[in-house]
């Protein structure tokens, strides 16, 4: 470490704040170092100097200081008290005091509470049931099934499907037709409401003929 | 545990128990760092009615702060820098006269006229008076060094700058001050030599 790079590390050394390795570092570099010393003593020197309180500086009052503190503390707290209450009151009396109702003029009152009831009428209209639910499209599983008992089963097949193959395919899974065709060519069937629905409805699926099988909606 | 990392613990409680709401900490926090604040202020503008308030501006956001306080830093760097960054804001803000450099530790013939026939007192208050008289930058490194015991890197961290600038700082300040510690006729026999 170079001349420079010592000296300024011996303020630290003479104020206690280097670590124990720059400590060994500092006190090797002085070590028979007359001129080393000698600048250690100017430091010294400074330091006692500078950590001395002059006779000539003001003396802070700290007890002045310290109450003045405390009062302010109190200030600040009492001025953030009234925000609390305030956020204390119904929501009615916190609604009305944000808008400083008491303030308002009457007229302004008036067109308030009419605009409000206006919005609210009109609010109401909205959530009445529209006239008509038809949405003007359909999904090909059709309109939510409405059949009691049983599963109902959206089932689209093969265009070269003979009707003959249908009716021994539903026979063998002892479906039924309940709608169809629909438009796009699908039926509606229904399975027995009993425990073999997984196996006919795979079953189903399987045949050939088959090309969409989906719950009816 | 030594003296110094005792205090730090004590002082790092009594911050615990501010974020808390204890004004019996913060009385004992105030205690023993107002008075070091108002020096570090006073050090850097020159009204001290000024440097009074600011010293409260500087408790009441350790009141309001202290619960934040992580101690990535020693209470005495998180006070200093606080209290650093609250009057540089007021320096900036209301143009405050600022304690300027005024070309003092070049006269090594000041330095000699001035200390002659001086007691060890008088030569310190002189040293003193010259320290007052450098530039701000060397001057706070020196305050802060030899007055509030901080590390270089404490110095670093309240005054955000590089260590080795810190160093560099206090070197410089040094040198400005040498004619006058030539002159004061220090010698190791006066002053002991090596501690």
């Amino acid at each position: 470490m170079s001349e420079q790079r010592m000296e300024e590390m011996l303020a630290w050394y003479v104020n206690g704040t280097l670590d124990a390795a720059e400590r060994q570092q500092v006190e090797a570099w002085l070590a028979d170092n007359p001129e080393a010393q000698m600048q250690l003593a100017e430091y010294e020197f400074m330091r006692d100097s500078v950590a001395e309180t002059g006779s000539e500086e003001s003396a802070f009052d700290t007890e002045a200081g310290l109450d003045a503190l405390m009062a302010r503390i109190d200030q600040d707290e009492a001025a953030n008290q009234p925000q609390l209450d305030a956020s204390g009151g119904s929501l009615w009396q916190r609604f009305r005091q944000s808008l400083q109702w008491n303030l308002t003029p009457a007229f302004a009152r008036v067109a308030m509470v009419s605009q409000l009831g206006v919005v609210m009428v009109l609010g109401a209209l909205l959530m009445l049931p529209a006239e008509t639910e038809e949405p003007g499209y359909q999904v090909l599983s059709g309109p939510p099934a409405v059949v009691a008992g049983g599963v109902v089963l959206t089932l689209g097949l093969a265009p070269d499907t003979r009707a003959d193959a249908l009716q021994a395919l539903l026979r063998s899974q002892q479906a039924e037709i309940i709608a169809g065709p629909s438009a796009l060519g699908t039926y509606r069937i229904r399975l027995p409401d009993d425990d073999q629905q997984a196996a006919r409805t795979a079953a189903l699926k399987a045949h050939p003929a088959v090309t969409y099988l989906e719950p009816a909606q | 545990m030594d003296t110094a990392s005792e205090r730090v613990a004590e002082e790092i409680a009594w911050i615990h128990r501010i974020g808390q709401g204890d004004r019996v900490a913060l009385g004992q926090l105030y205690r023993r760092y107002a008075p070091r604040i108002f020096r570090f202020v006073t050090r850097m503008i020159k009204d001290e009615a000024k440097a009074e308030e600011l010293v409260n501006d500087v408790m009441m956001e350790i009141w309001k702060g202290a619960v934040q306080y992580e101690r990535r830093s020693s209470p005495s760097t998180w006070i200093l820098g606080m209290a650093r960054f609250r009057t540089l804001n007021a320096i900036r803000g209301k143009q405050l006269d600022t304690v300027e450099y005024s070309q003092a530790p070049e006269a090594e013939d000041e330095a000699g006229d001035a200390s002659s026939g001086c007691t060890q007192d008088e030569l310190r208050q002189l040293l003193r008076n010259t320290v007052a008289r450098l530039s701000a930058e060397h001057r706070e490194v020196v305050e802060l060094a030899f007055f509030h015991d901080c590390s270089y890197k404490e110095v670093a961290e309240i005054l955000q700058c590089p260590e080795n600038t810190v160093k560099t700082r206090m070197y410089h300040a040094k040198a400005k001050l040498k004619p006058w510690l030539t002159n004061l006729g220090l010698s190791l026999s006066e002053t002991g030599g090596v501690t």
